[in-house]
């Protein structure tokens, strides 16, 4: 009787082992979201850099957009990343700067990248002193990397002022290179604000005379990549923390837009040719592709 | 003039005199229809040379106010000069802000910055810098730049803002959660350009005189979106 108790329980335990070994195999193995694989060529001699836009809610969205960025950034290092403005929604109180920006951009910054941040309707000024905007205490600055000079425009208040300093830096640049990044669309299909038309009429016979080859924006908060107009390339990256679902309406200046998710997106420069990515917060590809240096045309 | 001869190359004295004054006459009037000429040749040679600079700041504004408007807004000049140097005495007496400072520090400087323009301001009204002449040389600027469906735009643009609980006094904070609307580039090129330390903002149809590191309303005028 003992033996036969005994060898039941055997048979128990095996039937049990069995079985749990089973259902293992049916549970995934991680429910993390898996990434997709970088695009770019990401060479080390090439400036690689992320932008987002729209982000300083301080939410769980935007921290798990962030995790998203340092994931990639372990294979994709790039070295700093453009803000287009909208950098902290609400007050701007120490903690505001912690929880809004600090916090869910910790590792990154831990792991040495730059931020230089440009500003939005809900930012105010004195952003501008934050060390970790690099903003050099101005609202509007430029700033050079490689072959790469990158121009932050305060689009709030484009007075004269600035309009004059833009033509300056513009006009006095001789890099391959030359990147604008401020917060109002000049071209949008949003259905919210829509295509900024009386910024485009300042800033645009500029960006065309003095050779502008790419511009990012925010303020819409999804993605959309504005077909080339007077050959400048034209990107929305809005959706780095708030989300306009259906915020497009259709139009004929979209080459590609997304607005399901929050999404960043990564940049490599290497030589004459930009390279893309969109990555949105579940890690899928929304866009990519390679756009050729424009060709200078001098207006005479 | 050759020597004293009764005859030049065939020609009595007379006829010679005749000649060379018929001569001098003729280089004197070509040389006065000449000399603008070149005078003009070489400003334009001098034009071609200096850089282009298609909008400068100072120029913008030199063409942009006819002479009624610029003579019309000098107290309006004379008025933020006033308010700028209260200002800086505000300043004057806080740490100074770098461009590496931390959160606290910048809150602090703001907060301080508040504090002593209030107080040095704390008997200031509506109207003392847009006085009633002023605020309408800057309405009929307004009103000429913004007609048909862009001013409908910038109507929507403005009146569809979060500025919802902007007070509108004046010495008081402009609140730190609500947005500041865009101001259009093209509008900025025709209003009187302000000294760095304010801007102006639409909330709903007034136009506010904001300081924008102390983030206090400084004046405002009524009526100003058409």
């Amino acid at each position: 009787m003992k033996q036969v108790m005994f060898s039941l329980g055997m048979l128990a335990l095996l039937v049990a082992g069995g079985a749990t070994r089973l259902l293992e195999s049916q549970v995934p193995a991680s429910r993390a979201p898996e990434i997709a694989s970088i695009t770019l060529p990401n060479l080390a001699t090439s400036v690689r850099f992320a932008v987002i836009g729209d982000t300083g809610t301080g939410a769980a969205g935007q921290t798990q957009l962030a995790e998203v960025m340092a994931a990639r950034h372990e294979v994709f290092p790039f070295e700093l990343v453009l803000l287009v403005g909208d950098n902290l929604y609400g007050g701007e109180a120490a903690a505001d700067y912690e929880k809004k920006f600090a916090r869910p951009y910790k590792k990154l910054l831990d792991a040495g990248v730059v931020f230089y941040a440009s500003l939005g309707n809900h930012d105010k000024s004195n952003q501008r002193f934050y060390e970790k905007f690099n903003m050099g205490g101005k609202e509007y600055y430029s700033f050079k990397k490689g072959t790469v000079r990158f121009f932050a425009l305060n689009s709030n208040y484009m007075d004269p002022r600035q309009v004059s300093w833009l033509e300056g830096e513009l006009k006095g640049s001789g890099s391959d290179w030359k990147i604008c990044f401020f917060h109002h669309p000049t071209y949008s299909s949003g259905k919210q604000h829509g295509s900024d038309t009386e910024l485009r009429k300042v800033v645009e016979p500029l960006f065309v005379k003095y050779g502008v080859d790419v511009v990012f924006n925010g303020h819409e908060h999804f993605y959309e990549r504005i077909k080339p107009q007077q050959d400048i390339h034209y990107f929305i990256t809005g959706g780095g923390g708030k989300l306009r679902p259906a915020g497009l309406k259709t139009s004929n200046l979209t080459g590609k837009s997304f607005d399901q998710d929050l999404h960043f997106m990564l940049v490599e420069i290497a030589g004459d040719v930009m390279h893309f990515q969109v990555i949105s917060r579940s890690g899928k590809t929304v866009d990519s592709g390679a756009l050729p240096r424009r060709e200078v045309k001098t207006t005479p | 003039m050759p020597a004293c001869s009764s005859r030049v190359y065939g020609l009595s004295l007379a006829q010679w005199q005749g000649m060379q004054s018929k001569r001098d006459n003729h280089v004197a009037r070509v040389r006065s229809i000449m000399r603008p000429i070149g005078y003009c040749f070489a400003a334009g040679i001098i034009v071609w040379f200096v850089p282009d600079s298609s909008i400068a700041t100072t120029t913008i504004h030199a063409q942009a106010l006819t002479e009624a408007h610029t003579t019309a807004l000098k107290p309006f000049e004379e008025r933020l000069k006033q308010y700028i140097k209260v200002r800086r005495e505000a300043q004057r007496k806080l740490p100074k802000l770098s461009s590496e400072s931390q959160p606290a520090e910048i809150a602090a400087h703001a907060r301080g910055l508040q504090a002593n323009i209030m107080t040095a301001r704390a008997s200031a009204k509506p109207g003392e810098i847009f006085t009633t002449e002023v605020a309408g040389h800057i309405r009929s600027l307004i009103k000429d730049e913004f007609t048909g469906a862009r001013l409908k735009a910038l109507r929507e643009d403005v009146l569809g803002s979060d500025v919802k609980g902007v007070p509108i006094r004046v010495n008081v904070l402009y609140p730190e959660a609500k947005e500041l609307i865009e101001m259009p580039p093209t509008l900025l090129l025709k209003l009187p350009l302000l000294p760095k330390e304010l801007t102006y903002r639409f909330v709903g149809r007034y136009l506010l005189l904001v300081d924008k590191e102390a983030m206090l309303i400084v004046d405002y005028m009524p009526s100003a979106l058409p």
